[in-house]
């Protein structure tokens, strides 16, 4: 075989199937994600032509892909929804649907506030700092270019283990440079540093990949 | 997330999903629980189903404000996920929590 082309045993692959999202409603996104598909964008990707950034190929694993703008990450509940839509495919019983959400609803939050909104989280650490944080995330939003900037949630399994990556568009972070919550706390800074803490009490694997710009999330099934 | 105040101001059941695109209502929430004085505050949360750490920030930022306010906070309830996030970030040691 060429090294150039890439052979797929026809008989165990997938083919994907793609599906939009209007970016309106989380029930929306909840059909967008019904059991036929395996990847789904959200329509406003397609009008700012970033589809062209996503490479979508078969995979022998089951999947389940989703790309939607950050607008939509902050202004709807995609993290719940993407969990329905997994535990239509895969059995996440007993405590492994709230690990997943709760998981995947960090990793969210920390793609979208600090890698794609960059916005420091010491804003919210007073009743007024919350007013100054919804106005700056706000008027972020009002710029296009932020507003339709990625976030990517892609969820990969097989019999034993369940992955779910989730991608933003930032400049990434180092774990090591990240302070202790102890350290966090000493500086006054009394409601951030346990969003790591939750993903390593959540998750069976946990790693920080591509310069900290994807989250990868693992659990045994 | 729903909010469900009782008479007296000072209580409030939140139901629901509580994260960090609550952040508006909660400011609000928290500044219609310190609008009366002397009352314990309770923030009821038997119904609430999910909270972020985002959520727990925003308890954190509430219990900052009794103090000052001299006022004592109570959490009545939590349970499943919510429980299991007070235990991980030990805010059980932070809180007044009641079953």
């Amino acid at each position: 075989m060429s090294s150039a082309v890439q052979s797929y045993n026809m008989a165990t692959v997938e083919a994907p199937r793609l599906s939009c999202w209007d970016g309106a409603s989380e029930d929306s996104l909840a059909r967008a994600l019904s059991m036929a598909v395996t990847e789904c964008m959200e329509v406003a990707l397609i009008d700012g032509n970033q589809y062209s950034r996503l490479l979508f190929r078969p995979r022998a694993n089951g999947c389940l892909r989703l790309a939607l703008t950050t607008r939509s990450a902050y202004r709807h509940q995609v993290a719940r929804v993407f969990v329905g839509a997994l535990a239509l495919r895969i059995d996440l019983s007993g405590d492994l649907r709230d690990r997943v959400h709760t998981a995947i609803q960090e990793a969210m939050m920390n793609s979208v506030l600090h890698g794609n909104l960059a916005i420091d989280s010491g804003l919210r650490d007073s009743l007024d700092g919350l007013e100054t944080s919804h106005q700056t995330i706000e008027r972020l939003l009002t710029s296009p270019q932020i507003a339709r900037s990625m976030i990517r949630v892609e969820a990969i399994w097989n019999a034993s283990m369940l992955y779910v990556l989730v991608r933003d568009s930032g400049a990434g972070f180092d774990r090591t440079d990240l302070p202790l919550p102890d350290e966090v706390r000493a500086a006054g800074h009394i409601a951030r540093g346990r969003g790591l803490a939750i993903l390593e009490a959540f998750c069976d694997r946990l790693a920080l990949l591509h310069g900290g710009t994807t989250i990868k999330l693992g659990f045994r099934l | 997330m729903k909010v469900e105040f009782d008479d007296n101001g000072a209580r409030v059941k939140i139901s629901g999903e509580f994260t960090f695109t609550d952040h508006v209502a909660f400011k609000a929430i928290a500044s219609r629980l310190f609008e009366g004085q002397g009352w314990p505050i309770v923030i009821d949360l038997t119904k609430l189903e999910f909270i972020d750490s985002a959520g727990l920030g925003m308890l954190l930022i509430v219990r900052d404000e009794a103090d000052k306010a001299q006022r004592s906070l109570i959490l009545r309830g939590p349970h499943g996920q919510v429980k299991r996030m007070f235990a991980v970030t030990k805010f059980d040691t932070l809180f007044t929590v009641e079953a």
